[in-house]
């Protein structure tokens, strides 16, 4: 349940120095603390007790509808309880390598299900309950600010930006 | 019709017409999630939409994120039938052409499997349970 949050390709590698890789990798690191706050930010909401959530009628409920009912924007935004799924949170970043002429690295951020069991039934959904996409949705928001921070660092790559 | 409900047409028409997903689920795939649809029978396939985006060159096109989920009686199916009907489904759509002029002039420009999540058990209702992710662009 990882999201790579974001591939950078390099053409014309041989024209940048040695230094290079370790640029890339700050960079990279500098993008995976801006997903991971964003993450945290969209797991934390507490607007809403249980209490409150059973007298809406349990707005995640799948049977409102595939958003459910629209108490948050975006939808699938998720209501800190234990605290246990913002402890399972993980970051990180995949090391710079060069293979074939391509330069590729990598940001993430996941949950840990051996911390947190229930997250993939909040991401995924179940029969009673609406899948709430928080990771891929936190990295669609913040898309645009991680490029520009690949784009001031790492400038004339080509970049491919991937979120699964 | 949106392209979104073009697609879920379509991706229903395919689902239905192979003969190994109809061995499991017969005709039960679903346009919405089961818990929407009165007394849903299972095994079932059934399809959510996570997101979707209108291009804003093309207004009738839209860039979409679905999810198609699996669900088994845990009483009658193993894991193991889960990741075949993964694997058929994946062979029936991932990178497919499915453009269709019965559906509206549905094109699908790209379709792709970008994710197939946990297999997942629910107790309450005894199901097993696999979500998979395409990507789509469609008209």
């Amino acid at each position: 349940m990882a999201v790579r949050g974001a591939d950078v390709v390099a053409k014309n590698i041989i024209r940048f120095g040695g230094g290079f890789l370790k640029t890339v990798n700050a960079t990279m690191k500098r993008v995976s603390v801006i997903m991971d706050n964003q993450v945290a930010k969209n797991m934390s909401l507490g607007d809403h007790t249980l209490k409150e959530l059973k007298v809406l009628g349990h707005p995640y409920a799948a049977k409102h509808g595939p958003r459910g009912i629209p108490i948050h924007d975006p939808y699938w935004q998720v209501h800190k309880r234990s605290g246990e799924l913002v402890a399972s949170k993980e970051r990180g970043t995949t090391d710079a390598n060069l293979m074939l002429g391509k330069l590729r690295a990598g940001a993430f951020v996941k949950l840990d299900e051996s911390k947190a069991e229930h997250a993939k039934y909040i991401v995924f959904g179940t029969s009673k309950m609406i899948p709430r996409p928080l990771l891929i949705g936190s990295v669609n928001q913040i898309k645009n600010k991680a490029f520009k921070v690949i784009k001031n660092n790492l400038r004339d790559l080509t970049m491919r930006f991937v979120a699964r | 019709m949106i392209p979104e409900e073009k697609v879920f047409e379509k991706l229903r028409k395919v689902l239905i017409a192979d003969s190994i997903i109809d061995g499991y689920v017969e005709r039960r795939v679903y346009l919405d999630h089961p818990s929407t649809i009165k007394e849903p029978k299972y095994p079932a396939i059934s399809f959510s939409l996570i997101q979707s985006s209108a291009d804003v060159s093309v207004i009738t096109q839209a860039s979409m994120e679905i999810q198609i989920d699996v669900w088994l009686d845990n009483n009658k199916h193993t894991n193991e039938d889960l990741l075949t009907i993964q694997r058929r489904v994946r062979a029936l759509l991932h990178r497919q052409s499915l453009s269709d002029t019965s559906i509206d002039n549905l094109i699908v420009q790209q379709i792709l499997e970008v994710l197939v999540g946990p297999v997942m058990y629910e107790q309450d209702t005894n199901l097993l349970h696999l979500p998979m992710r395409y990507s789509v662009v469609a008209i």
